[in-house]
């Protein structure tokens, strides 16, 4: 590990750095970071233009862009996509990228299964997506429900390629939480406890041990079901004495924790992002960690509100609706934590920043309607309904992406040495900011009017058809919003202004070596003393940790 | 530093290939399955001492970071404090926030047990409702029967009556600073008519054999009685710095 | 950072040493903390699967019944053989401590047969099964979630066999000082995850569930 100022002790070449194989036999966790965004970001556009497909096809009533089976097949891959080769592995990317460098360490822990962990997340998404030349894609919703997957109502091997797929890229993921957790509770610079590690990195913590748990019933599930359709098992066959509400168990059990894995990094990514822009020290640091800890152990608790309308017993429903309560506590405090350190600040109104607001705002809504749906009663007026899909669009989309947005804005110069556009960028922030209002909010209106999820098209006296209008068209102003934002990539990569090693005046490890970093990360190994070691930097005369 | 290998890619694409040969042709499963080991043996042999590991070269010097100079200005004090900058800056202890619980509680318990002799149903009838949350059997008990004393129903009451109060007066305590300017405005009238309201909406849930029976302007004045009484209590301890406390 | 490092910034005379030492994990080898993680991963795929026995123990619409089908003799044959590879294993390790490599050896030796001999036990006790009792995965719910259950653990069981195996390979060459720095410990940790398994799984199958 050691970096010398010769490579005179052992002749091996340096490793090659640009070309193909350069790229397929990396073990440096930046070039891995970066493969896993950038091949999240190419599913990204995938599923968004199968998003836009189902909107174009739910315009009018009766309308015929495309016919059930296609959009049955649409809106499962649409799903799927977006949580299993968009959401996580953006952000394990992201993770993959930032943790080395905000905790001083060279590289990841294990750097050849990191490795492995991207490539098996690449060939399980392709192997998912060849199901489309393969007879048809998996049409029977992203979370699988039994007995539909059954071999007897799902013929032929769509939901076995669904299946296989998201086991191969499962176990993927699960050797990069391995990874993660194992590289920040080991490899921390000296000085670094864990009572000063970046806020990114308390959460991408806590999202590792959430994966760890959560991946593994996911894939007994999915093994139980492969034995179901292709050894004859009874597993969710109900004729047989099997139970198809144990499929829905079993998957929220791995489902619900999958929506904080979803939605921590993004708390990271703000947590890092807003008191660089405030120009404050994050407001209580340690209630922010505890109440990510906090989400961690009560996201393990709240499966079955995924399944009030099952028909569980009055008292199991009333306990998993408490505990649901409960865990709008640590979200709320940590919301509170980023207003208190906006407060007083003095603001930056660049476009991470902008980003960041619009995640506040719009998480918010989805955070009420999380809430509303919690309670029995209002779940089983509108459960399956666009109300629902209004509300995990406004968490997943308003949270999750505009967080990444965020991200991609802030940490773009540090990967890439060079400046995103701002002035695309608050193009691309204006647009989806409008784009994402119109073609999520009229959803809540459709929803509560009774419009369930997943149909392929609506009569037209249910006056559904205007609500439907404004989505579509909203949909189209997010295609455009997306459009600017991959030009801006584009663009920037090949002729944005350089960035240099700092161009935040920021406080965390990373901004302390070049832009981009070089294959060693830092040439000494840095002493840390308090939770913003850059600012102790470059004000020695008032170091944070006098007053820690 | 680890040096290139393409073994664990290897290592996927075999994986894959196996899961891939179930759902198309078991020749796929087959170099799968020699794929897979093949890497694993070429993985492991780079773990071996000697190899898979090199010494990186520094990276010419115009590719270094340059060094982080000081702020060219000395931070203003003022500057410095907006900076770390926490509020608010001094709070009531929790603690006076628990004793005005307790004070308001008693207040309350007062009120209440007023309303059963002004009413002339006995003071254990206030306590038997209050109990009749956790005990099912008073939902078909009559008022003769509710007037009566129960040890249980005595220990359910009081247990459920402090830990509200206490809790309650907890919330006050951490809320009351945060709030602008009137905080006896806030904690006497505010808090209890939101309380109220609350208990108003879920009591048919929460406890069916008081919400029968309840007599809401007593209910509403034994509130603000609790309110009250709490908000003075928190006001008039003594604030303390919330780095002091321990809380940032 | 080229010359400036963080400590060289700050004067000795200034630093306060209050703050807490370095690395709270300092002591535990990553490798050690990676595998500890991968256990917990394991903990809740075989809780899954024993809580999917468990919820159908019982529920079979049609026989064999585990009462009919399990033969109790075998698998506590199968359980001795498996909770004393684990006594082995440990004695394998104690004996590298002590740095012994034929004593480390041969009870490496004597794991993997353990190992080995419990694998063959199930392999018996499945063609009973199979070809006595007419059990198969898709007779009813008990072969279903009998031979999920007890199958992904003697696959566990084999995985373990191959690493001690490949220890025992490396061992015969100069690899064995890497080895010592953890390289069997680990695995040795594995070896008595998959054994706990066991227990566990005789419990529900064996005791609990017939």
């Amino acid at each position: 590990m050691a970096v010398v100022e010769q490579s005179a002790s052992r002749a091996a070449p340096l490793p090659a750095t640009a070309g193909l194989s350069a790229w397929v036999s990396t073990v440096d966790h930046k070039r891995i970071g970066i493969l896993y965004v950038a091949t999240s970001l190419a599913f990204f556009a995938i599923g968004g233009i199968e998003a836009m497909l189902i909107r174009w096809q739910l315009w009018a009533p009766g309308a015929r862009v495309l016919g059930p089976e296609i959009f049955n097949q649409l809106f499962t891959m649409h799903g799927t996509t977006m949580v299993f080769f968009v959401g996580m592995p953006i952000l394990i990317g992201f993770g993959n990228y930032l943790v080395p460098l905000m905790i001083g360490a060279r590289d990841m822990a294990f750097p050849r299964l990191n490795a492995m962990s991207y490539w098996l997340f690449a060939f399980g998404g392709t192997l998912t997506y060849a199901s489309f030349f393969a007879g048809g894609a998996p049409d029977v919703g992203w979370f699988a429900y039994a007995p539909l997957t059954e071999y007897a109502f799902s013929r032929g091997h769509s939901t076995d390629y669904w299946i296989l797929g998201l086991m191969t890229s499962g176990i993927g993921t699960l050797a990069g939480a391995v990874n993660l957790v194992t590289t920040i509770l080991t490899f921390r610079a000296p000085g670094m406890t864990l009572g000063k590690v970046p806020l990114f990195v308390w959460m991408m913590l806590v999202d590792g041990v959430l994966l760890i748990f959560a991946i593994p019933p996911l894939t007994a599930a999915q093994i139980m079901l492969l034995f179901d359709r292709s050894l004859g098992a009874h597993f969710f066959d109900t004729q047989a004495g099997g139970s198809a509400v144990l499929w829905q168990h079993m998957f929220w059990f791995f489902g619900h924790p999958e929506v904080y894995i979803l939605a921590l990094p993004a708390f990271g990514m703000i947590s890092e992002i807003v008191p660089v822009f405030s120009r404050k020290v994050i407001f209580g640091y340690e209630s922010v960690a505890a109440a990510t800890i906090a989400i961690g152990f009560i996201s393990m608790g709240v499966w079955a509100h995924h399944m009030f309308t099952v028909g569980l017993s009055d008292a199991l429903d009333a306990i998993f609706s408490g505990v649901t309560f409960l865990i709008a506590v640590p979200t709320g405090i940590k919301v509170f934590n980023w207003i208190a350190t906006l407060y007083g600040g003095r603001l930056r109104m660049a476009t991470p920043m902008l980003f960041a607001l619009g995640f506040l705002g719009m998480f918010l809504m989805g955070g009420l309607t999380g809430i509303m749906l919690a309670s029995v009663p209002i779940d089983w007026q509108v459960s399956d309904s666009y109300f629902v899909v209004a509300h995990f669009h406004y968490v997943l989309f308003g949270g999750t992406m505009f967080a990444l947005m965020a991200g991609f804005y802030y940490w773009f110069p540090k990967a890439t040495g060079r400046m995103m556009s701002e002035r695309l960028g608050r193009w691309h922030f204006w647009l989806m900011l409008l784009g994402f209002n119109l073609t999520f909010f009229p959803m809540h209106i459709a929803g509560l009017m009774g419009m369930p999820r997943r149909i392929y098209t609506y009569s037209a006296d249910r006056g559904w058809t205007v609500w439907n209008q404004l989505s579509t068209a909203g949909a189209t102003v997010l295609g455009v919003a997306f459009a600017i934002f991959f030009w801006n990539l584009f663009l920037s990569l090949r002729r944005g202004k350089p960035g240099g090693d700092d161009p935040w005046d920021a406080w965390t490890l990373e901004w302390a070596t070049t832009s981009p970093p070089p294959p060693y990360n830092f040439e000494e190994i840095p002493l840390v003393r308090s939770r913003r070691p850059l600012w102790d930097l470059k004000h020695p005369e008032d170091p944070d940790w006098m007053h820690e | 530093m680890p040096l290139a290998t393409a073994w664990p890619m290897v290592l996927a694409l075999g994986i894959t290939l196996l899961a891939a040969g179930c759902l198309t042709n078991w020749a796929m499963s087959i170099a799968g399955a020699v794929l897979v080991p093949l890497a694993l043996g070429g993985w492991i042999r780079e773990l071996l001492p000697g190899r898979g590991e090199f010494e990186h070269a520094r990276v010419p010097a115009h590719e270094r970071p340059r060094a982080v100079v000081p702020a060219a200005v000395a931070i203003a004090p003022a500057a410095g404090f907006v900076h770390r900058m926490r509020l608010p800056e001094k709070v009531h202890p929790y603690s006076a926030g628990v004793r005005g619980g307790i004070v308001g509680g008693i207040g309350m318990a007062v009120v209440a047990l007023a309303y059963g002799v002004v009413s002339g149903r006995g003071i254990w009838y206030t306590v038997n409702l209050l109990a009749a949350m956790l005990m099912p059997r008073f939902a078909t008990a009559t008022d003769a029967e509710l007037a009566q004393f129960d040890a249980l129903a005595l220990v359910f009451g009081l247990v459920i009556h402090a830990l509200v109060s206490a809790g309650a007066g907890l919330c006050y305590g951490v809320l009351l600073p945060t709030l602008p300017r009137w905080p006896v405005l806030w904690g006497g009238i505010v808090a209890p008519l939101l309380w109220t309201g609350a208990v108003y909406g879920f009591m048919g849930v929460l406890n069916p054999v008081m919400n029968r029976r309840v007599d809401w302007q007593w209910f509403i004045a034994s509130q603000f009685v609790y309110g009250i009484l709490a908000g003075l209590v928190v006001m008039r301890s003594e604030k303390v710095s919330v780095r002091g406390a321990g809380i940032s | 950072m080229s010359q400036a490092g963080l400590p060289q910034s700050i004067s000795p005379a200034r630093r306060f040493e209050r703050h807490a030492p370095t690395f709270e994990l300092g002591a535990a080898h990553s490798a050690q903390v990676g595998m500890v993680c991968f256990l917990c991963s394991e903990v809740a795929f075989f809780g899954t699967l024993v809580v999917a026995y468990i919820t159908y123990i019982g529920q079979s619409t049609a026989g064999p019944t585990p009462a009919e089908a399990l033969s109790i003799p075998l698998a506590v044959a199968n359980t001795i053989c498996l909770v004393a590879s684990s006594f082995t294993a440990h004695l394998a390790g104690t004996a590298m401590h002590r740095g012994g490599l034929g004593g480390f050896r041969g009870w490496l030796a004597a794991t993997i047969a353990l190992g080995a001999l419990f694998l063959a036990g199930t392999a018996v006790e499945w063609r009973s099964l199979i070809f006595e009792h007419g059990l198969t995965i898709g007779r009813n719910l008990f072969g279903t979630t009998y031979y999920t259950l007890v199958g992904f653990h003697a696959a566990h069981v084999t995985v373990g066999v191959l690493l001690l195996s490949l220890m025992f390979c490396l061992s015969a060459t100069a690899a064995l000082s890497r080895l010592r720095t953890g390289g069997f410990e680990i695995v040795s940790w594995y070896w008595h995850f998959v054994d706990t398994v066991w227990i566990v799984v005789f419990a529900v199958v064996y005791v609990f569930g017939r």
